[in-house]
């Protein structure tokens, strides 16, 4: 498991050195002075020059990524539009979107997987053709329609929750979750399809495997072949699928704070995007890189505890 | 001792395709969704006859109306009628959605198969390259990309593709990794074979059943991502009409008329579900280990 | 000899599938007495795995069975699934053929041995995995205590095999029924597994079911030989009976078919192939292969008739070689 899990660390900083190097040309290759894209579009030339000074501009492209990745891991991440620090802006937002995200998960893979099992163990009747259907309407919903009929249905017509903002946990809990609650389920829904449909298969192919016909000569209950024996398996390739989705997960994040108004790390790409606020833009990026990177390790440390083949070789 | 050309497991042509038609016809859902995505497409393409009214025709007296004679969808906020904004904003949808999953294939399935089939260091850059793409979310990279290109159908569409691309080669790679090492490939080579023969007579035409299926999943993603751009300004640009866009001014009449959200959303939903229960249709009947 | 243990009559089973109805076994009936090893032997697709398998329950949904299984006080075919379950591992055990796949990838070995002691004996999980290592120890697996923690993917074929066998064994179950145990394993190793099952008998006095389609295996160990052929007994006797005498002209075509070290004469291979089974046979099944094939056997079914105390045959021309 330690060279599978090595491998799997060493390609991540090769991905995350490559990325960060590509928004770093990126930003740097588009067409004008690079001076005024840092600046935030501002042409007046002692602020120019200060930017050139600051970011070395003169200097070979080696020297200035050299320096940007040096500043970057001691946290700085330069000054966006409104001169304000860059990592810390983002640094206040992620956690935001880290309790969408993990509320979301959480809600998906609730949902998925046991309607998944339920599917595949009922299959061919109503409850798998129900399921089944749903799960294909889950997949063709775009997700921030969803979330607009919520808004429509909960908040407009209901009153019942909030039509979007955030309170933090910390100040008023059942704020924050009430706020939360929409959210998390429009973007839940999603993957939950997504992980209905995988899971169902998979056990589908568990239960016709040899070692489900061998539980069942030993007079396993039910319960037990279905639960212990299929289940453990069809785990083992979700989880695959489970990474897979987690970008689109991230991208939902982002569609989702736009439409209820989140203040968390998505909004914050969008709104760096539509600025053209490079400098944000640059840290933005490098951290949703990373941060990708880094929870896609995560999913290959649980998979490789899951599967035995991994965990003992 | 004389050796045997092997052929490859593509059955006559003709026959299959009927043995396909006739599989996909006993499948009902799938076959409602070629019908209704063909409806769309229609839709799009005659898009001037079809819709009773052009996308900008306002009418200052009859703003945010509700379904009648006249406008069957009711009107927006500027007197438009919903309906024709429907049916005119199809073509921003199939053209993106369409045209952005060519452009993929267009890209990825040569590069993949290079990285496949040759391996070596193409393939140790080409992958490691697609690891980085991929490393970012599908839609932060069209938004980024778009930003990049300026804001039209064409710079979402140009987005859209590129972005789709990554996963892409990244399947066609696979497949093509996996078909190589298939005994009728090295009894191609053993029969000395040239590289480029064996590429178009054994491995790229059994990809296609693959990509075919691949294709009508990053359609409906690519409809959704071009809604998403529009919507979040980055595509279409009024007057041009799209769901997107729609979506995005209904945001400001929730309470006054939510159905100008419903409508569009509706059509997003109907024309990508379609796709994706062609796709699945598709599926089943192309790769028989499928478990239904 | 006392009460048999099991006692099968007309056990039929037939698949409804999307492309017709596939009769495997039609009007099979016989009967396993206490510490007897019963062989059977047959071609692939003849019905021997099913019949067996049926008895338990463990054919997927498709199938229809009928007739009657006496086991104890059951009758195994109308038990209630709960019954069956009580039954299943306990006292009649299954080796199936593949133990590349027959076991969980997931659990350790003795995860999954203790899982049998703990569900029919209700012992505790330390209980269960000590006997678990003993029950390795049984079927001869070096290090037991060792391997009992490893997962099957970090076991060999041969081993693999072993374990299903010591699986089978757990609870000490009166009939264990061994399906191709040695099919995916190689000869060397296979010589191993039979000598294991030749002890077991001998020690624990387990009736044991040897299911095979190569006829070398079941000379040594079996005590008696069922031979089927298309989803019927052709031919059953004592195992000394059938190899010195037998009857059956497809018997006998199997016979010659083994090869014999150090013989110069060319094997000699039954011509034709096995009849599709969709459609229950209105004559010999065997006619089209035979060479003593006549209109009698083209018109009409033949039933068992002994022709030798304990010997019986379904053959209109039964007899040693023409």
């Amino acid at each position: 498991m330690g060279g599978f899990l090595l491998r799997k660390a060493g390609a991540a900083l090769v991905v995350v050195f490559l990325s960060s190097v590509l928004v770093f040309v990126g930003v740097r290759a588009l067409p004008g002075d690079p001076a005024i894209a840092l600046a935030g579009e501002n042409h007046d030339p002692a602020v120019l020059a200060a930017v050139r000074q600051e970011y070395g501009l003169d200097k070979p492209l080696p020297v200035q990524y050299v320096k940007w990745v040096w500043r970057a891991l001691h946290g700085n991440l330069g000054l966006d539009d409104r001169q304000l620090p860059v990592a810390h802006t983002i640094v206040s937002r992620i956690p935001i979107s880290l309790e969408l995200a993990l509320l979301s998960v959480l809600v998906g893979m609730v949902i998925g997987i046991t309607a998944g099992v339920i599917a595949a163990v009922r299959r061919g009747k109503p409850s798998d053709h129900a399921a089944t259907t749903l799960a294909l309407v889950g997949l063709s919903v775009p997700h921030f329609w969803l979330g607009l009929l919520a808004i429509i249905v909960f908040a407009v017509d209901l009153h019942w929750l909030p039509s979007g903002g955030y309170v933090s946990f910390g100040s008023d809990p059942i704020g924050n979750l009430e706020h939360m609650v929409m959210p998390a389920l429009v973007l839940g829904t999603g993957l939950s399809a997504v992980l209905m449909r995988q899971m169902r298969s998979s056990m589908l192919t568990s239960l016709g495997a040899d070692y489900v016909r061998t539980a069942r000569a030993k007079g396993l209950s039910e319960r037990s072949v279905v639960g212990k024996h299929a289940f453990r398996n069809s785990l083992i390739t979700v989880t695959t699928v489970v990474g897979l989705q987690l970008g689109q997960l991230i991208s939902g994040v982002v569609i989702t704070e736009v439409i209820f108004v989140i203040p968390g790390f998505g909004r914050l790409t969008i709104d760096a995007i539509t600025a053209r606020d490079y400098t944000l833009i640059q840290g933005v990026v490098l951290v949703t890189a990373t941060g990708y990177v880094v929870v896609n390790l995560l999913v290959d440390v649980v998979y490789s505890l899951l599967n035995p083949r991994i965990r003992v070789s | 001792m004389s050796f045997v050309e092997v052929a490859p497991i593509v059955t006559p042509r003709a026959r299959r395709r009927k043995i396909l038609r006739r599989r996909f016809l006993r499948r009902p859902l799938a076959v409602v969704g070629l019908l209704v995505a063909l409806g769309f497409i229609v839709a799009a393409a005659f898009a001037p006859w079809v819709a009773p009214y052009s996308a900008s025709a306002t009418d200052f007296n009859n703003i945010l109306s509700h379904a009648s004679g006249k406008h069957l969808l009711g009107t927006d906020e500027l007197g438009r009628d919903v309906l024709s904004r429907i049916i005119w904003g199809a073509r921003a949808s199939i053209e993106a959605g369409v045209l952005s999953t060519l452009l993929a294939m267009v890209v990825a399935v040569p590069v993949g198969l290079i990285a496949g089939y040759f391996r070596g260091w193409p393939d140790t850059v080409i992958a490691r390259l697609t690891d980085v793409l991929l490393a970012f979310p599908f839609l932060i990279l069209a938004v980024g990309l778009s930003a990049i290109f300026g804001s039209s159908l064409t710079s979402a569409t140009f987005a859209l593709g590129i972005a789709s691309a990554p996963a892409l080669i990244r399947i066609a790679r696979g497949e093509a990794l996996a078909l190589r090492e298939e005994d009728y490939v090295r009894a191609a080579v053993a029969n000395g074979a040239g590289d480029l023969r064996i590429i178009a007579r054994h491995v790229l035409p059994n990809m296609t059943s693959t990509l075919i299926v691949q294709a009508t999943v990053l359609i409906p993603t690519a409809i959704i991502g071009e809604a998403v751009l529009s919507f979040l300004g980055l595509g279409v640009q009024p007057p041009t009409p799209s769901w997107g866009v729609m979506l995005s001014d209904a945001q400001s009449y929730l309470t006054q008329a939510p159905r100008l959200a419903i409508y569009p959303g509706l059509a997003i939903f109907f024309c990508s579900l379609s796709f994706n229960l062609l796709g699945d249709g598709l599926r089943d009947i192309l790769d028989p280990r499928t478990t239904r | 000899m006392s009460a048999p243990l099991l006692e099968v009559e007309d056990l039929s089973v037939r698949f409804e599938t999307d492309d017709g109805t596939v009769h495997a076994v039609d009007r099979l009936s016989f009967s396993l007495g206490e510490r007897e090893v019963l062989g059977v032997v047959g071609e692939s697709g003849c019905g021997k795995s099913v019949s067996f398998m049926s008895l338990l329950r463990l054919l997927p949904e498709t199938a229809v069975v009928s007739g009657r299984a006496r086991f104890g006080d059951v009758d195994l075919l109308t038990a209630s699934t709960a019954r069956l379950r009580r039954i299943r591992g306990r006292e009649i055990a299954f080796v199936f053929q593949e133990p590349m796949t027959s076991l969980n990838p997931a659990f350790t070995v003795g995860n999954q041995i203790g899982e049998v002691l703990r569900r029919h004996l209700g012992m505790s999980r330390r209980d269960a995995q000590a006997r678990a290592v003993e029950l390795l120890d049984l079927v001869r697996i070096p290090a037991p205590a060792r391997r009992v923690k490893e997962y099957p993917h970090q076991l060999s074929g041969g081993m693999r095999q072993r374990v299903m066998i010591a699986m089978a064994l757990a609870c000490d179950p009166k009939i264990l029924i061994a399906d191709e145990p040695t099919t995916a394993l190689d000869v060397t190793i296979q010589a191993g597994i039979l000598d294991l099952m030749r002890d077991i008998r001998e020690r624990l006095g387990t009736a044991i079911v040897l299911i095979t389609h190569t006829l070398g295996v079941v000379a040594d160990i079996a005590d008696r030989v069922i031979v089927m052929y298309a989803g019927r007994k052709a031919e059953e006797a004592p195992v000394f009976d059938l190899y010195a005498q037998p009857q059956h002209p497809y018997t006998i075509g199997l016979l010659g078919a083994v090869p014999r070290p150090g013989a110069s004469r060319r094997l000699q291979e039954i011509p034709g192939r096995v009849p599709s089974l969709a459609e229950l046979p209105t004559a010999c099944a065997f006619a089209p292969r035979c060479p003593r094939a006549d209109d009698l056997s083209r018109s009409a079914v033949p039933e068992l008739r002994e022709v030798r105390p304990g010997h019986r045959v379904a053959c209109f021309h039964p007899g040693p070689t023409p």
